[in-house]
């Protein structure tokens, strides 16, 4: 294996090896399941597998000069597929890199390098909405030409839902290469919305969900990396329903030496902000979504997890469960001033909020439903603006 | 490591290399070249991981070893010394110190284990072909290589080594070139191979001089070598559609007219052409061949005569300036002949007096005109 920690989904990685053994493995595969479940950590160390020059008990040795190169994400036979920012205008035949400026070519860099140290790193880059087409024509061009080292060229497409946003472009470039596949070419798509892309590409790859993951494997990572307290990691792994992405980055926040304090100021506009005020909070949270939507989600989610916490000490009083137990301070007078709100109901509307702004529904409008079903719920009242609006775009 | 070397030598070979290394990519390593000191020789490389190149110099050897060096950092450092000799020395962690006459100097390297490995091409199968000639087979064809991604075996040329002669054929599907070669390559290889065309276009650069290079077709890998200098290139795997198929038989009406002067007229008639269609007409008659464009979003409109001998019933045919020019400009005969059947077919061209030894035959296939 390339991974020293990743959380195996043993099924599901049996039911690949059995077939990379048998020489029956499907040309292209579509990983999906929850966010922060390994599919990315799996969809590597099955590529490892097929070009490890010496497997053992079925997977890669992580040894071998091919395990080497994939381990840093450097084989030159590996291609990974991410969302790009387009910061520069593209011509049809042009390189996507070209869409980026140095900075962002360092920094995609630095995330791939992060990736190949970790696998629950999630590579993603600010204003990142869509796959490029240009990828895609890079990828023809390439998955062309014989592989570089003789043995299994494997193509990866992290977050592959963007293939098809804002449009299908992408989708629709990569799906001849689907249907005439390249000799010894395997793709794997990975995704956590399967349901975002296209029938067309859902029928030519071979379905496997990774469910969320299991508790104990999920502590076992957090407690290695991050030498987290065992209840502290039971108390994080929980909250983040198995998410390591999740996880990961209220570590790193907490590192950052203020866990929580991301969603500060959203949660101070939202208790003092008259609804005068609102259209520019309204403005801000929007125009962040557009630039930085990762940086947006991640402070919705801390907010989520505020609430989660506000929930908790609310009818337990104890600081035992929290997250934020180092601000429990601060908690405590949260629920003082709102003696009648429904945390519960105000985390849970942040969640469908975040749903939804996947799903390109009108961000201004979403933001403002949300902020008063929040204001609502502090007041003890339950309103689900946010929730009316997901009819339109069909079921969650 | 360590060796001395003048320092145009290694300047020299800083810049050649920098053809290879990729401007933007996603892996670091890619942006350094590597250095290797080894059985008195030096030898530096770069690769995009699709190209890679090699080149050997002279170097005065005190230690063996290998260290990656960023590319362009070493070229503007090497560019700025004095003429003269200058010392090279791998330190601890990759540190590595230049001395001239002037001063020392010192950047950072990164171990070589990063670096990707060379491919692996076995030299058995091999042809020898002359430096000049290669040159000229690539500068015919290399034009007319597709940039359609849809159509990734048209992103090269079409190599056929053959019993008894060479043919190399590049086509877009609007216009295709074949050049054969009437003699067999030396070495005995035969075979069919698509060659990148970006490789092409860098391997050119190195044939001006040489007098014979050698090509070594591997499983993946093509690897031609030049003097001290080796470039690779992976092959495109992909089937050359039979293009023997689509030269017409019978094309019955023949033009043959001076070439310079059909070209100038070309060149000139296209400026008025639309910008996206390109298009011109040819009207092919007994004096010759008038030529014309309009275009009515400019406004704009031009028409030439040029002199020639026409046989056949008259015609009135669209082509793409740029393509017709193109094609026209690769031939290198005093006069050209061209062959056509219809308005909605493909014309040959090609040059009165070929070349002894060889055929360059050009396809054009016309666009319909619009009224
Ligand atoms: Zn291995």
């Amino acid at each position: 294996m390339i991974y020293s920690d990743l959380v195996w989904h043993r099924r599901q990685w049996d039911q690949l090896q059995t077939a990379v053994r048998a020489g029956r493995l499907a040309h292209a595969h579509l990983f999906h399941g929850p966010a922060g479940s390994g599919k990315e950590g799996h969809a590597l160390e099955l590529g490892a597998l097929l070009n490890c020059r010496s497997p053992r008990d079925g997977t890669a040795c992580g040894l071998c000069d091919s395990c080497l190169k994939m381990a840093t994400l450097q084989h030159p036979d590996l291609h990974i597929v991410v969302p790009l920012p387009r910061r520069n205008p593209l011509d049809k035949h042009d390189p996507p890199l070209k869409a980026l400026r140095p900075a962002d070519v360092q920094n995609l860099q630095a995330q791939l390098q992060a990736k190949g140290s970790d696998p629950y790193h999630k590579v993603a880059l600010e204003g990142a909405h869509s796959i490029l087409i240009n990828s895609i024509r890079e990828l023809r061009r390439t998955a062309a030409l014989k592989p570089a080292e003789g043995g299994w060229r494997v193509i990866l497409i992290f977050d592959a839902e963007k293939l098809a946003q804002p449009t299908p472009a992408a989708a629709n470039a990569l799906l001849k290469l689907l249907e005439e596949p390249p000799p010894q070419t395997v793709f794997i798509l990975v995704t956590d919305r399967p349901n975002l892309l296209p029938p067309t590409i859902h029928s030519r790859c071979l379905r496997l969900h990774f469910p969320a993951l299991p508790h104990a494997g999920a502590k076992a990572y957090i407690i290695s990396r991050y030498n987290l307290d065992p209840t502290d990691a039971d108390v994080l792994i929980h909250t983040c329903g198995g998410n390591l992405h999740l996880a990961r980055q209220v570590l790193a926040s907490g590192e950052r030496g203020s866990l929580g304090g991301a969603a500060d100021d959203l949660l101070e506009a939202l208790l003092q902000v008259k609804p005068r005020h609102w259209e520019r909070l309204v403005n801000d949270l929007a125009q962040l979504w557009r630039r930085q939507p990762a940086e947006l989600h991640y402070r919705l989610q801390m907010l989520q997890l505020w609430f989660r916490d506000l929930l908790v000490l609310s009818q337990t009083g104890s600081g035992e469960k929290l997250i934020f137990g180092h601000r429990r301070e601060q908690l405590q007078r949260h629920l003082d001033t709102f003696p009648r709100a429904l945390w519960g109901v105000a985390a849970l509307a942040v969640e469908s909020g975040q749903s939804l702004l996947e799903r390109q529904v009108n961000p201004a409008l979403l933001l403002t439903n949300l902020i008063l079903d929040i204001r609502q719920a502090m007041k003890g009242r339950e309103a689900p603006r946010v929730g009316s609006l997901a009819a339109p775009a069909g079921p969650a | 490591m360590k060796f001395t070397i003048q320092k145009s030598t290694l300047q020299g070979a800083l810049q050649q290399l920098g053809k290879v290394v990729p401007s933007r990519s996603t892996l670091p390593i890619l942006s350094s070249v590597l250095l290797s000191a080894k059985d008195g020789r030096l030898s530096l490389r770069a690769t995009d991981l699709e190209i890679s190149q090699i080149i050997t110099v002279d170097a005065v050897m005190s230690a063996e070893g290998e260290v990656a060096v960023p590319q362009r950092t070493f070229l503007e450092i090497t560019s700025e010394m004095p003429e003269g000799e200058l010392t090279f020395e791998v330190q601890k962690n990759n540190q590595v110190q230049l001395t001239t006459a002037f001063g020392t100097y010192s950047i950072m390297g990164k171990p070589a284990a990063e670096y990707p490995s060379l491919p692996s091409v076995d030299r058995q199968q091999a042809v020898e072909i002359e430096g000049k000639l290669l040159r000229r087979v690539i500068d015919k064809t290399a034009f007319a290589v597709s940039r359609d991604d849809l159509k990734p075996s048209l992103m090269g040329v079409l190599f056929r080594f053959q019993e008894d002669n060479f043919i190399a054929v590049a086509t877009d599907s609007h216009r295709l070139v074949r050049y054969t070669y009437h003699e067999p390559p030396k070495g005995g290889y035969v075979g069919d191979n698509i060659i990148p065309v970006k490789f092409l276009n860098i391997l050119t650069a190195y044939l001006e001089n040489v007098d014979m290079v050698t090509f070594n077709i591997g499983e993946n890998h093509i690897m031609v070598q030049s003097g001290d200098t080796e470039l690779y290139t992976r092959i495109i795997e992909e089937r050359f559609p039979d293009y023997e198929t689509v030269f017409p038989q019978d094309n019955d009406k023949k033009l043959v007219v001076e070439r310079e002067e059909f070209l100038s007229a070309v060149r000139r008639v296209s400026i008025f052409s639309n910008r996206t269609t390109h298009q011109i007409s040819l009207k092919l008659g007994a004096d010759g061949l008038n030529l014309s464009t309009e275009d009515a979003e400019t406004v704009s409109a031009a028409q030439e005569q040029v002199k020639g001998v026409f046989d056949g019933e008259e015609l009135m045919i669209g082509y793409n300036a740029n393509y017709l020019r193109d094609v026209i400009s690769h031939l290198d005969s005093d006069t050209v002949k061209a062959e056509f059947s219809s308005a909605v077919s493909a014309a040959i061209f090609y040059s009165e007096q070929q070349r002894e030894g060889e055929e360059l035959t050009m396809l054009l296939m016309p666009i319909r005109l619009s009224e």
